[in-house]
């Protein structure tokens, strides 16, 4: 048995975590600075710089003390090295060469989003075949919204993705509009709970062949767009201010939110019919949003395929899911270590 | 605490990187490499070099010291998170040392004065400074706190019969107009050294006291025109 160390540190959540060989979790230790970025409406980059700087090496003993294990007992370190916010990657990899030259022991580089996958078969329900199956994975969350295609015996491929906004930032940028609060996703939810989804009409976003990247290799009717959708959103919702509009937020939170959820569900749905998955996956942070879950799940059952959720714990950003995904075998190794570079624009390949 | 006999120190403050091996009071083997801003591969294969090789080896080491600026975010964090992880390990105890302090030990080295001011560019039209004095023992101490000013007033805190100096010269000369024609500013960038770092951590370590935190000095807030009330940063 081989003990991996996870290292996170892509956004705003510092994270590590400590997870043996076949994927069980040891520890998962996430300090969340939800609080500091409140304040600004977002993400600050420098500030999450800080946090995560003050915060993480005390996080990676804490991850090593709930584990009850031993610096020497761990095999390897993982660590995100993209993408991300760069001046926060940068910490995180720092302490993870640091550790792997002190230790002695390989460092992996692990692309963020390959950790999301991951933690999708860390559902109860995944099973050992699920790993080389077809599948189709929506990963959502505030910096990134893709579908990916896996197994078969391939690497994982991009085969959908957001020309703007993630699903995630819109939802956060709607709450702003809204007055709901930051972070916005889960706000949004909890008012959409009491409102009407059907009050109101929002675009879904289609795309079209000339929108997507030259040389892209991407279908238009698989990819994402929300700045529209959000655009519409601030408009109507300035308007029936100015007019003096009785407003019911639930109402616009419920029908926000289910534009959001049919534009991702639509895509996915095109893309089930056009790669015929034994399962569809689906992870993130947006992924603990319930109708999400609720509409990836009847999307499956429409198709006939299995539906494999990351659990809750694991939609978040955290180091399990980064140290699952080395040993998984969803990173490279850094050899040697002091030569691994962040990246904080690292694509998926198509 | 015993006194430490072995103390490895690590700046990443500015543009020249510097690591250096203290043991039993002698400096035994110390590294500098020039580093581009947030490419760190430099500073790890130079400290790889310095706690591996001969016969050295981080278990030996009894505390860890760090430069914490003021200087460059990202090197500052780069270095804390390194040293921090170096010490787990052994949870052996880390130190944080201005690493301004160290250029002004590097200025009083070479110039027979006893006032200076350290600076650098702090960017968005500002200067960090420090002024320091010359002790009894003849290294630097720093008069008041690091502070910030506008970058067109940095030349008007020399003091008389002074000197200025800074690891960037060139960059802040352009900056801020300065010369070193009348010898008020060194005339090229002086490094902060980490043989001044892991000094000053041993003589912090001998004096059996808490040692200071190993947090980088921040003298900007987190977002540009917002006081930034938790990070306890000097006053500008």
């Amino acid at each position: 048995m081989a003990l991996m160390l996870g290292i996170e540190t892509s956004c705003d959540e510092t994270a590590a975590a400590v997870v043996e060989t076949g994927g069980r979790i040891r520890s998962n230790v996430i300090y969340s600075q939800i609080v500091h970025h409140a304040p600004y409406g977002g993400v600050v980059p420098e500030v999450a710089a800080r946090l995560h700087a003050e915060r993480l090496p005390d996080l990676i003993e804490e991850a090593l003390r709930r584990a009850a294990v031993e610096w020497g007992d761990l095999a390897g370190v993982a660590v995100t090295s993209g993408p991300g916010l760069a001046t926060s990657l940068l910490v995180g990899v720092a302490a993870g060469k640091a550790l792997a030259l002190r230790l002695g022991r390989p460092l992996w580089s692990v692309h963020h989003l390959m950790g999301h996958l991951e933690s999708v078969f860390h559902d109860p329900a995944a099973t050992v075949e699920d790993r080389v199956a077809r599948g189709v994975v929506l990963l959502v969350s505030g910096g990134h919204t893709c579908m990916v295609r896996v197994g078969g015996g391939s690497e994982p491929q991009l085969i959908g993705t957001t020309l703007d906004d993630a699903a995630g930032e819109a939802l956060d940028k709607a709450a702003r509009i809204l007055g709901l609060g930051y972070p916005g996703g889960p706000a949004m939810e909890a008012a959409a709970r009491e409102g009407n989804p059907t009050a109101m009409e929002f675009p879904r976003g289609g795309m079209e062949e000339g929108d997507l990247p030259p040389g892209s290799g991407l279908r238009p009717d698989l990819c994402f767009s929300f700045s529209g959708l959000k655009t519409s959103l601030l408009y109507r919702h300035r308007e029936a201010v100015r007019c003096g509009r009785v407003l019911r937020v639930a109402d616009w939170a419920a029908s926000y939110q289910e534009a959001v959820v049919d534009a991702l569900a639509l895509r996915v749905r095109r893309a089930v019919e056009e790669v015929r998955p034994a399962f569809l996956g689906l992870g993130g942070g947006v992924a603990r949003n319930e109708r999400l879950r609720g509409r990836i799940a009847e999307e499956a059952a429409r198709a006939g395929c299995r539906c494999l959720v990351a659990p809750p714990e694991l939609c978040t950003d955290n180091g399990a899911m980064i140290a699952a995904a080395a040993l998984a075998g969803r990173g490279t190794i850094a050899d040697p270590p002091e030569a691994l570079e962040i990246r904080p624009n690292w694509p998926l390949r198509g | 605490m015993m006194p430490p006999r072995t103390i490895v120190a690590l700046d990443l403050s500015a543009p020249i990187g510097s690591a250096a091996w203290l043991e039993r009071g002698e400096i035994v083997a110390e590294v500098e490499w020039s580093q581009p801003p947030r490419d760190n591969r430099a500073a790890f294969d130079h400290l790889r070099a310095l706690l591996f090789s001969d016969g050295r080896h981080p278990d030996r080491v009894d505390l860890w010291a760090v430069g914490r600026g003021p200087g460059s975010y990202s090197g500052l964090r780069i270095a804390l998170a390194a040293i921090r992880m170096f010490a787990a390990p052994l949870a052996r105890p880390t130190v944080g040392v201005d690493s301004g302090l160290a250029i002004a030990d590097e200025l009083l080295m070479r110039l027979p004065v006893d006032a200076a001011v350290v600076a650098g560019d702090a960017r968005r039209g500002l200067a960090w400074y420090g002024r320091v004095r010359r002790t009894d023992a003849g290294d630097a101490e720093l008069c008041g706190t690091w502070s910030l000013c506008p970058i067109g007033e940095l030349d008007s805190k020399v003091p008389p019969a002074g000197c200025g100096a800074s690891a960037e010269w060139s960059r802040l000369a352009l900056a801020a107009g300065l010369s070193a024609v009348d010898g008020r500013w060194w005339p090229e960038d002086l490094v902060p050294r980490a043989r001044h770092l892991a000094r000053r951590a041993e003589m912090l370590g001998r004096d059996g006291g808490p040692l200071p935190p190993a947090n980088p000095i921040y003298l900007q807030p987190p977002v540009a025109g917002v006081a930034d009330a938790r990070s306890g940063a000097p006053e500008a």
